[in-house]
């Protein structure tokens, strides 16, 4: 059917003798039989159409120009009509979006763990007046956190054990859920008080990467191993009573541009990649020891 | 308008518009939902290019997903081709931009973890050249759709049918 009107469109331009005389002449005739006898009579009233009744070719040019108008103006409106709908469709999928993802992040209660006392809710091992703060941004499924923990771990512990560095561990979690979990799990720890105990844990039996480790019974076992058997602990790692905690921690370390683990600051400054060594990061305290510790000098 | 071309140039037309149509149909549906299940990662994406103020990053990164959905299946259906290519096209140009400027000011926007290396300085810039000619070349197709948005398998071809004809000629060639 619309192929035909479609041709029939297509076809009137050079089918003029055909198409639209006849078309025309119908609708035309039946006033033009009683206007000729009284042509004289009505002619004031309705002049201007006669005329183009009389010079049939011009009319009809004009008619095929005015149908192609108004098929071109219906044509555009429906465009206009069309677009602006799909621009709403986009509109409204977009705050769609916003209200379903806001609801579905929103929910969840931020409870922080005792010792969550550090910038940004990081949780802090050490002396609270040690001179030198040092901030670990670290995510317990990073490999690369785990050679830092392996090869930094002793120095960090010596310091702080020495009252030299308040250390403030902020458990960063965008590997997958299991980042997630082990972050609970530690934050369950620290509320204990054996945060430090169960993060070396951790590293020490970090599984690789996407194989979705650290599962809950694996870390209530951990928590077993460093003596976390009360069912406090047990039941915050089941529920993920710190996972609103968790997911601030990794809000709050982006808006701090942290957006790659590990990331160590040293009063507030942060680490050159290569200065994560044992010799570089002892460097860094000393040097940051000699100067006041709050100064984030740079 | 259609009807000046020869009879092989709208068809060649046709099939090409139909097949970048859907191939970006497709790339749209995927980039979105590939996106949709981890709200949280977009956020912290759409921060770190740190162009958008902090009051704009969630809402933009919650709607992201939805929008590039939504776009994916107006593609498909093939509903106001002409505007959807458009949106699509203005979409692409602002993230080849954002991730130009993220380049042009020595962003690191991927992890350490991510990748196997986990370097913190390396790897960044051949990253941002292939995300750029990417996109580029999904701009260029996007363009393309926007000159040809006549194909096969399209709403719009129904629309066209449908009423619009009737309105203009109908009666006139049904006296005929």
């Amino acid at each position: 059917m619309s192929t035909a009107s479609r041709r029939t469109r297509k076809n009137r331009p050079d089918g003029n003798p055909a198409g639209p005389r006849s078309a025309r002449h119908p609708r035309g005739s039946s006033p033009q039989g009683p206007d000729r006898a009284q042509d004289d009579t009505r002619r004031a009233g309705n002049d201007a159409r006669r005329e183009d009744v009389r010079r049939g070719d011009v009319r009809r040019e004009k008619a095929a120009a005015a149908r192609a108008a108004e098929a071109a103006r219906a044509q555009r409106r429906q465009r206009v009509i069309v677009g602006s709908v799909v621009v709403a469709v986009l509109a409204v999928a977009a705050v769609i979006g916003f209200a379903v993802q806001s609801s579905r992040t929103g929910s969840t209660p931020v409870v922080l763990p005792v010792t969550a006392t550090g910038t940004d809710n990081g949780i802090v091992v050490g002396k609270a007046d040690a001179p030198v703060t040092v901030d670990f941004y670290e995510d317990f499924q990073c490999p690369i956190c785990e050679e830092l923990e392996t090869s930094l771990g002793p120095s960090v512990q010596q310091l702080i054990d020495d009252g030299r560095i308040k250390a403030v561990y902020h458990m960063m979690s965008f590997l997958g859920p299991e980042s997630v979990r082990a972050a609970n799990a530690a934050a369950a720890a620290a509320q204990e008080g054996k945060f430090k105990e169960y993060h070396a844990i951790l590293y020490t039996n970090q599984p690789p990467e996407r194989t979705s480790g650290y599962r809950n019974n694996t870390l209530t076992e951990f928590g077993t191993r460093v003596g976390l058997t009360s069912p406090a602990f047990t039941d915050a790692v089941n529920n993920g009573t710190y996972n609103g905690y968790v997911a601030k921690v990794e809000d709050d370390a982006s808006k701090r541009g942290v957006t790659g683990t590990p990331t160590v600051f040293v009063n507030g400054r942060r680490l050159a990649p290569q200065s994560l060594t044992p010799q570089g990061f002892t460097a860094a305290v000393n040097n940051a020891a000699g100067t006041p510790a709050p100064a984030p000098s740079g | 308008m259609i009807t000046g071309v020869g009879p092989a140039g709208p068809r060649m037309g046709r099939v090409l518009s139909t097949i970048v149509r859907l191939g970006l149909a497709a790339l749209w549906l995927a980039a979105g939902l590939f996106k949709i299940g981890d709200p949280q990662g977009m956020v912290r994406s759409v921060r770190a290019f740190r162009i958008l103020p902090e009051p704009l990053v969630h809402p933009v990164a919650y709607a992201v997903p939805f929008v590039e959905i939504a776009l994916g299946l107006l593609l498909l259906a093939g509903l106001a081709v002409r505007v959807s290519a458009a949106v699509s096209a203005l979409l692409l140009a602002a993230y080849i931009t954002a991730i130009a400027s993220a380049a042009a000011r020595g962003l690191r926007i991927d992890c350490g973890c991510f990748s196997s290396g986990g370097d913190l300085t390396a790897g960044a810039p051949t990253h941002y050249t292939g995300e750029i000619v990417r996109d580029g070349l999904l701009l260029v197709a996007s363009a393309l759709l926007v000159r040809l948005p006549a194909g096969a398998l399209t709403v719009d071809r129904l629309l066209e049918r449908g009423p619009h004809p009737q309105a203009a000629e109908g009666p006139e060639a049904a006296r005929s």
